[in-house]
């Protein structure tokens, strides 16, 4: 592959730092945002002044506040985060067509070949930088390398604002003497197990041999030492590629054990996939389920169906049948659904003689209307009516 | 086994009967064509896959009688390369090995297999069945089997109905988004009443392909289990599909369902279709039909391809609609029809169209519409 150009935009501390822009009394503040201020709430992100003292996203809110008791909590606004999140795309199509949201706070750039347009790219990240933070007075960490993988690190290197550019020659100075965790890709279990077998730093993964690493680690591990040698030639895929998966989890307040109650909320999860796929006129065969327990064990199970389908009845009768599979009756925390090996729809776009699940169809179709036109509560299933409202 | 037969009659023979053998057996006995010598002059000849069996019986000098099983595709390979003279094949049964020898001191050795392991094909046995000629019988399955199912979700839809009842023969077929439902009135022998199978489309084509271009009897005869074709000296056999064929009836919307007619030339109708196809994509196939004063406006165009459209003098009759089909399903529709003139009937825009003979019942093609672009259906 030729010599590419990456860019990584990774925008700091994203939803404090939209809020505190918001917010100019949050400004210099430890801010905490979270989806839920309630006692089950968690920290979505967390602003650097919050962060010195320990705070961490992920974190249950109630331990961050332990840790930083003078901490202000805000409700996350994800509308006005997705409304920056898209300015700041409008800003990096600027410099590259080849722009890839990673999230809604991270984009990958490739920039090969685009200097005759914007100089170095140490001046083209300048520039990013600086139109960022004049249009939404956020500021940004950049990291430049010849591969997505050194991108992401190098703007892991220096945050907040900050700006690392990375070479392969840099990768035995800079990367290797990083923790194994710290690779990206590598995840706590990963790094928890190449340490019992005596690999803790990157540099070491990188000298391992690789068949001792399949040997002791599964065949997924040969190509940890590729990315400890920094090589990646993933592309940057532009634009916006047909999803992936659709999925909507739900954190229950409490922890719920009775199946009829587990049965309602899988019910509204499936309603809310089967609705988002046919948004985007998508229909996919395979169902996932995820479970995460009060002791915080996940699991996700899946069942692939012969035919794609974007219909929460089909969806709902395969989630029933994984849940009766696979949970033995302990209090769930977590629920999720999913639907992958998405197809676009269009291709069904041919009528079916067939009037066997024609009525869903219908069905469907028709509530999608009244939605559109009158929002997501205008319509919902009995089963999903609140039973006991004076209990609340 | 030792016997003389013509080079050129053999061939063709071989050619029939090596389409029903396995091609990849892991029993290289159905990978073999089964032949048998019978004193004094008949050669019979057979394969099967176990789905169907062919077999037919030649005339041949038996010098020797005997059997043999040898390997279908380098018998019939052999054998085209031959020259177009008398043939001596002989047998050494205590090895299983054929000597094919032509000329004076040209040979060509094949290995085979006992002759006992070959299955023994079906018995014949009717239950019902007639005999047509060969031409009428070609026509109907042409004229219906398009629009059996490729996919195999369902397998008896990669058949085609037969039924018998009142001397009046119907043969349908049923893909998801069409059915093709085509009756005829039976002149020659019948036997039985009431009784109905459904056949695999593969037989079919099968059955098609032996029958050559001469016009000759079929004799048709059908029981619970099997089909068997019979064409002079050829005999085709051929498991039914189980299972419970659609009841199609439902899917052919009552008279009154009809809102609007158009009455075509069949030829026009299906060289428009054809032209349309030029621009579609196997992602897109949509042919847009509208229906004008004087006649209708075809049109289709993909962004890779192009654009075509055409207007064609048509005797529109009732709503003026407005809709699209799959451009395949037209032109299969209308490829077999030997009407001068087909008319085209419409219960809506998102609902079944129908395509028949002018003022017959005898043909009933049924096709559903494309969802229209961009549209939200009415609700």
């Amino acid at each position: 592959m030729e010599e590419r150009t990456i860019i990584h935009v990774d925008m700091n501390a994203f939803f404090a730092s939209v809020e505190q822009q918001a917010a100019p009394e949050l400004r210099n503040k430890a801010v905490l945002v979270s989806g839920s201020t309630s006692k089950r709430g968690v920290v979505s992100a967390a602003s650097y002044e919050a962060r010195t003292y320990g705070v961490q996203s992920g974190m249950p809110l109630l331990s961050a506040l332990r840790l930083c008791p003078h901490a202000v909590v805000v409700k996350a606004n994800h509308r006005l985060y997705a409304q920056r999140s898209r300015e700041i795309l409008t800003i990096l199509d600027q410099f590259t067509p080849l722009v890839e949201p990673f999230s809604i706070d991270e984009a990958f750039l490739d920039v090969t070949g685009c200097e005759l347009l914007w100089g170095s790219p140490r001046n083209m990240a300048r520039l990013i930088k600086e139109r960022i933070q004049a249009a939404t007075g956020l500021t940004s960490s950049i990291g430049i390398a010849p591969n997505r993988l050194l991108a992401k690190m190098a703007s892991d290197m220096e945050k907040p604002d900050g700006l690392v550019i990375l070479t392969m020659d840099d990768v035995p100075t800079r990367i290797w003497p990083l923790r194994v965790e710290d690779l990206y890709g590598i995840g706590q279990t990963t790094a928890g197990r190449l340490r019992r077998i005596g690999i803790n730093t990157i540099g070491a993964l990188a000298q391992a041999p690789q068949s001792l690493l399949v040997e002791q680690l599964g065949p997924g591990a040969g190509r940890w030492v590729e990315l400890a040698h920094g090589h990646d030639d993933t592309p940057v895929h532009s634009g916006l590629g047909p999803p992936k998966s659709i999925s909507h989890e739900e954190t229950m307040t409490d922890d719920i054990v009775s199946l009829d109650d587990i049965r309602t909320v899988i019910l509204r999860l499936c309603e809310k996939v089967a609705r988002r796929s046919r948004q985007q006129g998508m229909a996919g065969r395979t169902v996932e389920l995820k479970l995460r327990s009060s002791t915080f064990r996940t699991i996700t199970r899946s069942q692939t169906m012969s035919k794609p389908t974007a219909l929460t009845e089909d969806l709902y009768r395969l989630s029933l049948v994984l849940l009766e599979k696979h949970w033995s009756g302990y209090p769930l925390r977590l629920i999720g659904v999913g639907l992958s090996q998405l197809i676009r729809q269009e291709a069904e776009r041919q009528l079916q003689l067939e009037p066997a699940s024609k009525r869903h169809e219908k069905l469907a179709k028709a509530t999608d209307v009244i939605r559109d036109r009158y929002g997501e509560e205008a319509l919902t299933r009995a089963r999903l009516v609140p039973r006991h409202r004076d209990k609340e | 086994m030792d016997i003389r037969i013509n080079q050129d009659q053999f061939m063709q023979s071989l050619q029939v009967v090596h389409r029903a053998a396995a091609s990849k057996s892991s029993m290289p006995v159905l990978n073999g064509i089964y032949l048998r010598a019978t004193a004094p002059n008949l050669l019979y000849l057979a394969a099967t896959d176990l789905e169907i069996g062919v077999s037919l019986t030649m005339e041949a000098e038996v010098r020797e009688e005997g059997a043999i099983v040898l390997p279908a595709r380098i018998l019939t390979e052999a054998v085209r390369r031959l020259p177009n003279a008398p043939l001596d094949i002989t047998v050494d049964m205590t090895n299983f090995k054929a000597q094919l020898t032509w000329g004076a001191r040209s040979s060509f050795d094949i290995h085979g297999v006992e002759p006992e392991q070959f299955p023994t094909l079906p018995e014949e046995k009717e239950e019902w069945g007639m005999t047509m000629n060969s031409d009428t019988l070609k026509k109907i399955i042409m004229q219906v089997i398009f629009a059996t199912s490729q996919s195999d979700r369902r397998p008896i839809l990669a058949g085609v109905l037969f039924a018998l009842e009142d001397r009046i023969l119907t043969v349908a077929a049923v893909d998801y988004a069409r059915l093709v439902v085509r009756r005829i009135k039976l002149q020659g022998r019948i036997s039985g009443d009431g009784q109905r199978s459904v056949i695999p489309a593969r037989i079919l084509n099968e059955v098609m392909r032996s029958m050559g271009s001469e016009d000759r009897e079929v004799e048709i005869k059908l029981c619970n289990s099997h089909a068997f074709f019979t064409m002079r000296d050829l005999t085709i056999s051929a498991r039914l599909l189980e299972g419970q064929f659609p009841a199609y009836d439902q899917f052919i919307p009552a008279e009154e369902k009809y809102i609007s007619h158009m009455v075509i030339n069949t030829e026009e109708f299906l060289q428009a279709a054809d032209r349309m196809s030029l621009v579609s994509t196997d992602d897109d196939r949509t042919v847009r039909i509208q229906m004008q004063d004087q006649g209708v406006l075809v049109s289709a165009s993909t962004p890779q391809l192009g654009e075509a459209r055409e207007e064609i003098a048509a005797n529109c009759t009732g709503e003026a609609m407005d809709l699209h089909f799959n451009v395949k399903y037209l032109q299969e529709g209308l490829r077999h029809m030997e009407e001068e003139t087909v008319a085209v009937n419409l219960t809506g825009k998102e609902s079944a169209a129908t395509l028949t003979f002018p003022d017959s019942e005898d043909f009933v093609y049924v096709i559903m519409p494309l969802r229209s672009e961009g549209e939200e259906s009415a609700v």
